[in-house]
């Protein structure tokens, strides 16, 4: 056990500057074509990446409190988000649907195998990213509680 | 000095110089529970007290190459998971090469094909459940018009490998610009799966076992439809009654949207279509491919006391969903909207039996579930929104392998976050079941305080006031920053089934504090 925490210790030390970057992970979009997650950084904008599912109330909140400023914010800062859904086959083809009476003016992409979400090291939802226009991780938070939305924002601003 | 200790030294001095080329990310997790004895519920605690999963990930990355590994430590493993987590060990370990055509993986990976019908290799934590697969993978794209995936290797088995060989491929094609279709989408895919175990015993047993499956995917403007249908030769076992018996499914999905609205009708039939990693032995873990309870997933405790599981074996149902959205400046939709959820779902066994084989289009007579749920949200005020469920549901025990019943339930939720400031807000979630079977009538009511961005602390109870007289109490607190996330609590919690992704397993009452952490960089 000592040399696994030793172990442990050297790899946290050795990581720690290193800079986490969007992958090159193909997931299905809602219309049943396959895309690679980075085709969200073609306009050069940054990037509020989220992880969610149908059944995790504080994701849908968080995405409707999105939603409520997304005209408001693109005066100030121009951004995409990429809303990445973790629903299996279980209820992954509920997405679509729930999307159009949601009328959520978000990418949102299909990671039914939790592919994207390994990538990311992703293991309570909703766990937000924000991305710069290059596919670098600025900033990362776990959970959602109401107005730490306004906290993207101002990173958004600043970019 | 030992070699690991040689290994890790080395490791030291060199890895924070290749760190600049290589990218390291990975991840760190622990779930751990301090048990006590409840006299009340008959929960018994282990004699050291004390259970612990930890989970930790490191893969690193230089340019069109990967590698990985995770080791996983039992400490020992949390009551309730299966047996077969125990002491630790490097479960997974990978290196990969891809650029935008092609990617090869070497040692253990996770795969689905289609809709998983017969094969999905994946992990649920929750419920101690990893088929990932240590082999081979390929996968070849063809422009964005075809993608051609080849596997092969053993299924992960707890902490040990599957005895058997997987083997498989699967050929997705996007026909649309092919046919020229420009305002719809359709795609399909063809899959195959191998499962070979030894045999040396005497009977006539095929060390084979082939599963086949087609998918198709349409959709043009707000229309879409799925379909699969999935074909398996003779697997007889433990799980299906040793009935030297073909296994079929079918799965159609159907769905419509406007905006502000959608719907979505899902039809699944199943015949002997559990698929062990092992011959003839299935389960949590223990599954080849995924087969999840159709049904609504709920949040809320109450109307999650009695969740489907499904019968893989024999089992036909549909599943029904509709949102709406009621636009704001409405008369009902009022200065924010309301938004209207309609479910509905059936399973029933299907009609025969296995000596003569089912009929492929009656129903039996064996209801497994059935419910009807109504969620209405509406944003009362910039600072209270207020959310209502309505769910009423029929229970058949006899899915987790109790006697043929109807247990009868409806349940009610309110449900109502305040925002008090900009960062605080409460929440506040009463819910009641009402039932005269089993433990009949159930109350539960939940307080949350949210601070800033990073913290949250809870109460809550559970009381069971029709039956047993149990209190289910828990209160707990969470914090979280960037991606490191701590949670602790100390809850009652009855025995029952839990699900996630619509797998199920049955855990043990207990009582106890629980520490999480997870972490990732």
């Amino acid at each position: 056990m000592k040399y696994i925490l030793s172990f442990l210790t050297v790899i946290f030390a050795s990581a720690a500057p290193a800079q986490t970057r969007l992958p090159s992970v193909l997931l299905e979009n809602l219309a049943g074509e396959t895309v690679d997650v980075r085709s969200v950084l073609a306009d050069s904008l940054p990037v509020v990446i989220t992880f969610w599912s149908t059944a995790c109330k504080p994701c849908l909140q968080e995405l409707d409190a999105f939603a409520e400023h997304w005209e408001e914010w693109q005066t100030e800062s121009r951004f995409t988000i990429l809303a990445v859904s973790t629903d299996d086959t279980r209820s992954s083809a509920k997405v679509r649907s729930f999307v159009s009476a949601n009328e959520w003016p978000f990418v949102v992409l299909l990671d039914k195998n939790q592919e994207l979400k390994r990538a990311f090291n992703v293991h309570a939802i909703p766990h937000l990213y924000v991305v710069d226009a290059t596919g670098n991780v600025i900033y990362s938070r776990i959970g959602y509680n109401p107005g730490s939305e306004m906290k993207v924002l101002e990173i958004l601003k600043n970019q | 000095m030992k070699l690991p200790a040689i290994v890790i030294y080395i490791s030291g001095l060199v890895l924070p110089h290749i760190s600049a080329q290589v990218r390291l990310s990975g991840s760190f997790e622990t779930n751990s529970v301090y048990y006590f004895d409840d006299g009340k519920t008959g929960a018994d605690a282990p004699e050291d007290n004390f259970r612990s999963n930890n989970y930790f990930k490191l893969d690193s990355r230089h340019g069109r190459f990967q590698a990985g590994i995770r080791y996983e430590a039992y400490l020992p493993a949390l009551q309730g998971l299966p047996g077969g987590l125990h002491d630790s060990g490097l479960v997974f370990r990978y290196a990969s090469f891809g650029d935008s055509s092609l990617t090869v993986t070497a040692g253990d990976f996770y795969e689905q094909f289609g809709n998983g019908l017969i094969l999905r290799a994946y992990e649920e934590r929750a419920i101690g459940l990893n088929t990932s697969i240590d082999g081979v993978r390929v996968a070849y794209s063809i422009g964005k018009i075809a993608r051609l995936k080849g596997i092969v290797g053993r299924p992960r088995e707890f902490m040990d490998k599957a005895e058997s060989v997987v083997k498989g491929a699967s050929l997705n094609i996007d026909l649309a610009p092919l046919l020229g279709l420009r305002k719809s989408s359709f795609s399909v895919e063809a899959s195959y799966v191998n499962r070979y175990v030894r045999y040396a015993g005497q009977q006539a047993v095929n060390p084979n076992v082939n599963a086949y499956s087609l998918k198709g995917n349409w959709s043009y403007s707000g229309v879409s439809l799925q379909g699969e249908y999935a074909y398996k030769t003779k697997d007889p076992g433990a799980y299906n009654e040793n009935l030297n018996k073909d296994g079929s499914a079918f799965l159609a999905e159907l769905g419509y949207t406007a905006p502000g609205f959608g719907s979505l009708l899902s039809v699944r039939r199943l015949e002997y279509m559990q698929f062990g990693t092992s011959r003839g032995i299935g389960g949590i873990g223990r599954d080849l491919n995924y087969l999840p309870a159709l049904t609504r997933q709920h949040s809320y405790t109450l109307a999650n006391l009695q969740p489907h599981n499904t019968m893989g074996n024999s089992e036909t149902g549909a599943q029904f969903d509709v949102w709406y959205r009621i636009k704001r400046g409405t008369l009902l939709g009022g200065k924010y909207g309301v938004k209207l959820a309609l479910n509905a779902s059936t399973f029933y066994s299907l009609e025969g039996n296995a000596a003569y084989g089912y009929d492929l289009f009656t129903v039996g007579d064996t209801r497994y579930y059935q419910d009807v749920n109504l969620e209405v949200e509406k944003k009362i005020s910039s600072a209270v929104t207020l959310r209502l469920l309505y769910s009423d549901q029929v229970f058949n025990p006899v899915v987790i392998g109790k006697e043929d019943k109807q247990y009868f339930s409806k349940v009610a939720v309110t449900d109502l976050t305040w925002k008090t400031s900009a960062f605080r807000s409460f929440r506040f979630e009463w819910q009641h079941l009402w039932s005269e079977d089993y433990q009949k009538n159930w109350t539960a009511a939940l307080v949350e305080y949210r601070m800033g961005a990073a913290w949250g602390v809870f109460a809550g109870d559970m009381y069971n006031y029709g039956d047993t007289d149990i209190h289910y109490y828990s209160s707990g607190c969470s914090y979280s920053v960037s991606r490191t996330r701590f949670a602790i609590n100390y809850a009652r919690n009855r025995e029952g089934v839990i699900c996630v992704g619509g797998i199920c397993l049955l855990m043990p009452a207990y009582t106890g504090f629980n520490l999480s952490v997870t972490s990732s960089f």
